[in-house]
């Protein structure tokens, strides 16, 4: 069914990426996405609220690469129960929990989350903050910054500035103040098109291009902003190269003092990232980036990079 | 948008503390209000860090709303969770099913007539912000429409 949807320019470039095995991701995008949440240890603890959901006839697993994250495993409206209301739990997509592990904030670490609204992976970085340092959540859009709030406010996060700024003039404005960036960049979303057919429908190339480079600008700047020796990670749920690795060796073609860490995450399925893509030879260190397809892990596709300021 | 004065703060500690018994409450933390009465905790770090950055929307978490005319002060569902057991007095303990009606923010029929004229509900761990009590022994509580549960 959804094959109908995709046009000729898409499938003529899907095919072209190397190790992408198209008759599984067409499978994927045609089935619901599964039911993540994130327990909210800044209220009560875990297994209190765990508690609370068993009693309720829910049942859930452990998803081994994000501390607090779940996966529901019966037929059950979360979002209209009170732990939900109330900041108990997050829903949240349980490979969109990866980047925010990957950023691995600790306590006191004043962290920039750059395209926050609307808010997950904020909540998910307040969380690991423990109360302790500064999240600085930014949006440009003012409008998404409402859900951005009300997410925040629900989840109980006191150590928080939320901003409106385009995210490209942070380093201007404060130069290296970050120990750590997460820049969830803005993107053509290919990893969750089972969310939205419309993803594909309205898929084009030079929309990829004015997106990849609006990525690498906000690449640099979150770049440019963090503090020696500090840390951001760079992902997209997309599936195209010029939005990920091309981005990401733009930027290390531009900055001498910055190189790719390895990022482990326990029991994540994903492919490395690519080297090569239309006769160009990319930089050999994106093979320690993470290419996840939807059917890796049955769950959204996504791109996740960390990159280390050297100092 | 202000940082909360010593007198001001003062003024909240007594309202906390009469209402609820709540001793030098949010000690640890900053407090600021907007000019809605809307007073939001947050550390010391934060406001900093918001010192140097412009566009600044929101910082810290609304925890309670002060209303200087009537000189009454209510908890968000999250000020009273982040108080919690500092909370002594005028705490109701709900049922599931009046939870639920809290949650929508429908009144609640208390059990006794011995609370006071403002209320917090709580189930088990779980704090719900302040209510008013009207005359007729409801609680009427205080839940941003966004915050409600939608009904069945």
């Amino acid at each position: 069914m959804i094959q109908s949807f995709i046009r000729s320019e898409l499938r003529d470039y899907l095919i072209k990426i190397p190790n992408l095995d198209l008759d599984l991701l067409f499978d994927c995008w045609s089935k619901p996405l599964p039911e993540g949440f994130r327990v909210n240890t800044l209220k009560l603890p875990e297994e209190y609220i765990l508690e609370r959901l068993r009693e309720k006839n829910t049942v859930f697993r452990k998803i081994s690469w994000a501390r607090y994250g779940y996966i529901l495993e019966t037929e059950f409206q979360l979002g209209t129960m009170i732990e939900h209301m109330l900041g108990l739990i997050y829903l949240q997509g349980p490979v969109s929990m990866a980047p925010v592990e990957a950023l691995d904030p600790s306590p006191g670490d004043i962290i920039l989350d750059m395209c926050a609204a609307p808010g997950s992976k904020s909540t998910q970085i307040s969380q690991l903050l423990q109360g302790r340092g500064v999240l600085v959540a930014n949006d440009p859009i003012i409008d998404r910054c409402k859900a951005l709030s009300s997410n925040l406010q629900k989840f109980g996060v006191y150590n928080v500035v939320i901003t409106t700024l385009d995210g490209r003039v942070f380093p201007k404005m404060v130069g290296e103040f970050f120990d750590k960036v997460l820049v969830d960049a803005p993107c053509s979303s290919l990893g969750i098109v089972s969310k939205d057919w419309r993803i594909v429908k309205n898929w084009s190339m030079d929309n990829v291009y004015r997106l990849s480079r609006l990525q690498l600008q906000l690449l640099r700047s979150a770049f440019d902003c963090l503090k020696p020796g500090g840390a951001l990670v760079y992902s997209t749920c997309t599936l195209t190269i010029e939005e990920n690795e091309l981005v990401v060796h733009n930027l290390l073609e531009s900055r001498d003092n910055a190189y790719i860490e390895e990022i482990k995450l326990d029991g994540l399925r994903y492919e490395e990232g690519l080297t090569e893509w239309n006769n160009l030879r990319l930089n050999e260190e994106l093979l320690k980036s993470l290419r996840i397809y939807p059917y890796h892990n049955s769950a959204e596709g996504f791109y996740i990079v960390k990159i280390r300021k050297s100092g | 948008m202000r940082i909360l004065d010593h007198s001001s703060r003062k003024i909240l500690e007594k309202l906390l503390y009469d209402q609820h018994g709540v001793r030098d409450a949010f000690r640890e933390f900053v407090l600021v209000m907007g000019g809605d009465g809307k007073i939001r905790a947050t550390t010391l770090e934060t406001v900093e860090v918001a010192g140097k950055i412009r566009k600044v929307l929101q910082i810290g978490l609304y925890v309670a709303k002060y209303r200087k005319s009537k000189n009454e002060v209510f908890l968000s569902i999250d000020g009273s969770q982040l108080l919690n057991d500092q909370l002594t007095k005028n705490v109701v303990e709900l049922s599931e099913e009046e939870c639920r009606e809290w949650m929508r923010g429908a009144p609640v029929k208390l059990s006794t007539d011995s609370y006071g004229k403002y209320v917090v509900g709580k189930i088990e761990k779980i704090y719900l912000g302040s209510a008013r009590v009207s005359r007729d022994g409801k609680a009427y509580p205080q839940v941003a429409a966004w915050r409600r549960i939608p009904e069945e």
